[in-house]
């Protein structure tokens, strides 16, 4: 197979269509943060220490993610049936249970407290995401569209709800979607508002008894979601501490199950939940990276390695048998990428507050670090687009950041990997969104000039020569 | 990464149902039947029916007619008329065809559907909306389509082409109520809008149900309330769609612009609110060019906000009579007032449906519309 040709089409379920469920499934990148308040603790950039993690079993975690038997709330599966249903529900991950037959993979059915069957999201709305024709459990999903108004959607269904109990499933799922909604609605498409969807939460509970309230407790967060791109589950084994900026330090099945909040209201519901996140959080810590399909060039990798070992290791780690991982924050001012995403947290200290006064602080703490995490590079050529903030659509451009594109847009029906430049393959314009006048094609465009998308930093790669960067690439495909 | 259009215009089908969708249990109908929207969403069967599919190889005229492989199906006109110096009359008449059980079932008396039809225009004389409905059996002749002429009918009420007519470019309409009786032509058929022209309405998705409307006919007839004798003329629409439609007894309820620009454009709103009161209302839309391109509409692109209320002194519900309409992407702008207070009816439930006067922010004439609210009486 030529891998330049190689279509890695999303599925055929609609994944934008599932926006208003997708709110659910995104919550893997919770927030939170912290300034004055002594009880909250910023950390600093270098090395995170480790914290243990409870023990659970990955087979167990497996069954939950891929059917989504945590969520005990959504949209009543009859109504959405009618609405919805039908057609190829696509691929289907091994082991998907019966009840969920004929929903695509990133839906899940359950019987919520009065009985009623509703259909929801599960993690692998974001987390999985097919690649060379396979489904990947653990692949962030690159391609969603967050870029409508949810609401449409829970009120186009919420037409074909009839009865009491189907009525006031719906009302439940209406009002933390109305919740939700008006902060999870991006500009462009591929880019993620799990972090304001998670903040939107949290300003709807109350972090004593998790209850919910349809009034904000709290202020919610800005309406303009910052673009995170969805990193690999199968980094979670050995990172100390979760999401880009390494605030979620301590117990990470807390951070894990924080999509609970869609659904549970009280704190025995969230540690219902917590015992089953104990075996997702171990599931994901057992994930390995997908092998590169295509072939490799020994020699240029080994010299890649090398190049690799010298310029790269120290904040990235080592693979292989004696590989090792530094979990090292690297500071704003040396990594140079786009800084919105680790200072809004600093801007968020509400969020941090409530997270550590409630029931999720008891385990876990959310201290945010004035940088980003060096992530592990395992299955990095599969990942694209590159940086937080997905702003770069290839590993060739992050290591040229002469070659990144202003503005760029790319297939999201059906995308094509780039072997040569690992990536997308990607058309680069002259102008940005502005240059349309077309909404539709607005959306498509990543243009790295508005706030949050900016694509410098991170220049280490400059200083290469083209054949040095031609074995860095050819190495990154081994790992 | 597929966008969700197809429930856009989804939405734009609710409000035919909206009157049923709205209502409470048990009222009888105007021949003394007592019928509950409960039941006749207990009536819709679930047998194995036919589920929609875009693209749609739509077939004229045969697509005008019924489509009993699919569970359910309505057939709508929305219009406004002008009556010399009394106004204009906002006008609705909706056909819902429901399938009791399994397509395959036996005809006659035994007859697997049900039609029900729905009928509001306001009074000529300024009163309460007058409306009327229909509750029939299928397949014993009280209701159906047939197919040359083209005739849809609902015991007496009846839409249908002119027979000799070689276009076909005209429908008549002919409803009597009472002592009510009104006969209308519509002219100017082209071939109508359908669901797989609509930008963006496929997506890959499974859509709910199959649709084609056939914007801007122009209408022109007679209208007798058993006091007046009046000559009407004006604007209409037909919609049409079949597939799974949305059945009473949820918990929300539409509203519904039907608009007629001056420009040229026609555009088709429906606004979901919840009937408890609670959360955010939602609006989608379909615009039609003065070139006949469909385009729609989704939440973020309208910007719909109701004021300067009407407080019923009949049913105690509470209406927004005046709306500001923005579209900035499609360069609209525009204030919706409704032509008269009075138009409140009653199908099951209280609802106010009449003319609306379309203005520009400069408060000149911009066009005229039809509006239909549900939904209003206090939680």
């Amino acid at each position: 197979m030529k891998p330049s040709s190689t279509s890695t089409s999303s599925p055929r379920f609609p994944a934008g269509r599932f926006a208003a469920l997708a709110s659910v499934a995104l919550l893997l990148t919770a927030a939170c943060n912290e300034p004055d308040r002594p009880k909250v603790t910023r950390a600093e950039a270098g090395p995170v220490a480790p914290a243990a993690q409870r023990d659970g079993d990955p087979q167990r975690g497996r069954q939950l993610v891929v059917n989504g038997s945590y969520m005990s709330c959504g949209l009543p599966y009859r109504a959405w049936q009618r609405a919805a249903g039908g057609g190829d529900p696509g691929p289907q991950p091994r082991g998907r249970e019966p009840r969920n037959a004929g929903l695509p993979y990133a839906l899940s059915v359950n019987s919520n407290a009065d009985g009623v069957d509703v259909v929801a999201a599960n993690c692998l709305l974001c987390h999985a995401a097919p690649f060379d024709g396979e489904l990947v459990i653990g692949l962030g999903n690159e391609a969603l569209d967050f870029s409508g108004d949810s609401r449409g959607l829970v009120n186009a269904v919420g037409a074909y709800v009839s009865g009491a109990a189907e009525s006031a499933a719906w009302r439940q799922w209406a009002d933390r979607v109305a919740a939700i909604a008006p902060y999870s609605i991006t500009d462009t498409i591929g880019v993620n508002p799990a972090t304001n969807i998670t903040l939107a939460l949290i300003a709807h509970h109350d972090p004593q008894t998790l209850a919910w309230s349809n009034q904000p407790l709290i202020e919610p967060p800005p309406k303009t979601p910052l673009p995170v791109s969805v990193p690999p589950w199968w980094r979670v084994g050995k990172k100390h501490a979760m999401f880009y900026n390494a605030m979620g330090r301590g117990d990470h099945a807390r951070y894990m199950m924080m999509k609970s909040l869609l659904c549970a209201n009280s704190v025995d519901a969230a540690e219902s939940a917590d015992a089953e996140f104990v075996h997702v959080r171990a599931f994901l810590a057992s994930l390995q990276p997908p092998r590169y399909p295509w072939p490799i060039d020994a020699d240029l990798a080994q010299r890649g390695k090398t190049v690799f070992e010298q310029s790269c290791a120290g904040c990235h780690g080592t693979y292989g048998a004696d590989g090792s991982y530094p979990n090292l924050v690297v500071d704003l001012a040396t990594i140079g990428t786009d800084p919105a995403y680790a200072r809004s947290s600093y801007d968020a200290e509400r969020f941090m507050d409530w997270f550590n006064r409630s029931w999720y602080g008891e385990r876990a703490s959310a201290r945010p670090a004035p940088g980003y995490i060096a992530p592990p590079l395992d299955g990095v050529w599969a990942t694209a687009p590159f940086l937080h903030n997905g702003s770069v659509p290839t590993i060739a451009a992050l290591l040229d950041s002469r070659t990144r594109p202003r503005y760029w847009t790319r297939d999201f029906e059906a995308p094509e990997f780039d072997a040569e430049a690992l990536g997308w393959k990607h058309r680069s314009l002259p102008r940005g969104k502005q240059a349309t006048a077309d909404p539709l094609e607005r959306k498509r465009i990543y243009d790295t000039t508005l706030h949050g998308y900016s694509n410098a930093g991170h220049l280490f790669g400059d200083a290469l020569s083209a054949e040095q960067r031609q074995a860095l690439l050819e190495y990154l495909k081994t790992l | 990464m597929i966008k969700p259009v197809y429930a856009a215009v989804l939405a734009l089908l609710l409000a035919a149902l909206a009157p049923l969708a709205a209502a409470a249990d048990g009222a009888p109908d105007s021949a003394g039947r007592t019928l509950s929207p409960a039941a006749l969403l207990g009536a819709a069967g679930d047998g194995d029916f036919a589920r929609a599919e875009l693209p749609y190889p739509f077939r004229f005229p045969a697509d005008h007619g019924s489509h009993d492989a699919y569970r359910t199906e309505t057939w709508q006109l929305f219009g406004v008329l002008e009556s010399g110096d009394r106004g204009p009359l906002g006008m609705q008449l909706s056909v819902i065809r429901m399938a009791l059980g399994d397509s395959s079932a036996a005809a006659g008396w035994a007859t697997g559907e049900i039609y029900v039809a729905l009928f509001s225009i306001t009074r000529p004389d300024g009163e309460r909306l007058y409306t009327d409905r229909r509750l029939v059996r299928g397949g014993i002749g009280l209701a159906g389509w047939q197919a040359d002429p083209m005739q849809l009918w609902v015991e007496d009420w009846r839409i249908g082409e002119t027979a000799g007519d070689p276009g076909p470019t005209s429908l008549e309409v002919q409803l009597t109520s009472g002592d009510l009786r009104l006969d209308l032509q519509l002219g100017g058929r082209q071939p109508p809008v359908d669901h797989n022209r609509i930008r963006g309405a496929g997506g890959g998705s499974s859509p709910p149900f199959i649709y084609y409307v056939e914007p801007r006919l122009q209408a022109a007839g007679r209208l007798f309330d058993g006091t007046h004798d009046l000559e009407v003329s004006g604007t209409f629409s037909i919609e049409h769609a079949w597939g799974e439609l949305p059945l009473p007894g949820g918990p929300l309820a539409q509203d519904r612009f039907t608009l007629y620009l001056d420009d040229g454009r026609e555009l088709f709103l429906l606004r979901s609110h919840r009937s408890d009161g609670d959360a955010t209302a939602t609006t989608a839309g379909l615009l039609i060019g003065a070139d006949r391109e469909p385009l729609l509409l989704e939440g973020q692109d309208i910007e719909l906000r109701g004021g300067d209320y009407w407080d019923s002194p009949h049913s105690g519900a509470r209406y927004p009579l005046r709306w500001r309409l923005r579209i900035p992407g499609q360069d609209i702008d525009l204030e919706l007032v409704a032509a008269r207070e009075s138009a409140e009816g009653e199908l099951w439930s209280p609802f106010w449906a009449g003319p609306l006067r379309l203005l520009s922010a400069s408060s000149n004439p911009a066009g005229a519309g039809l509006m239909l609210l549900n939904g209003y009486l206090e939680p």
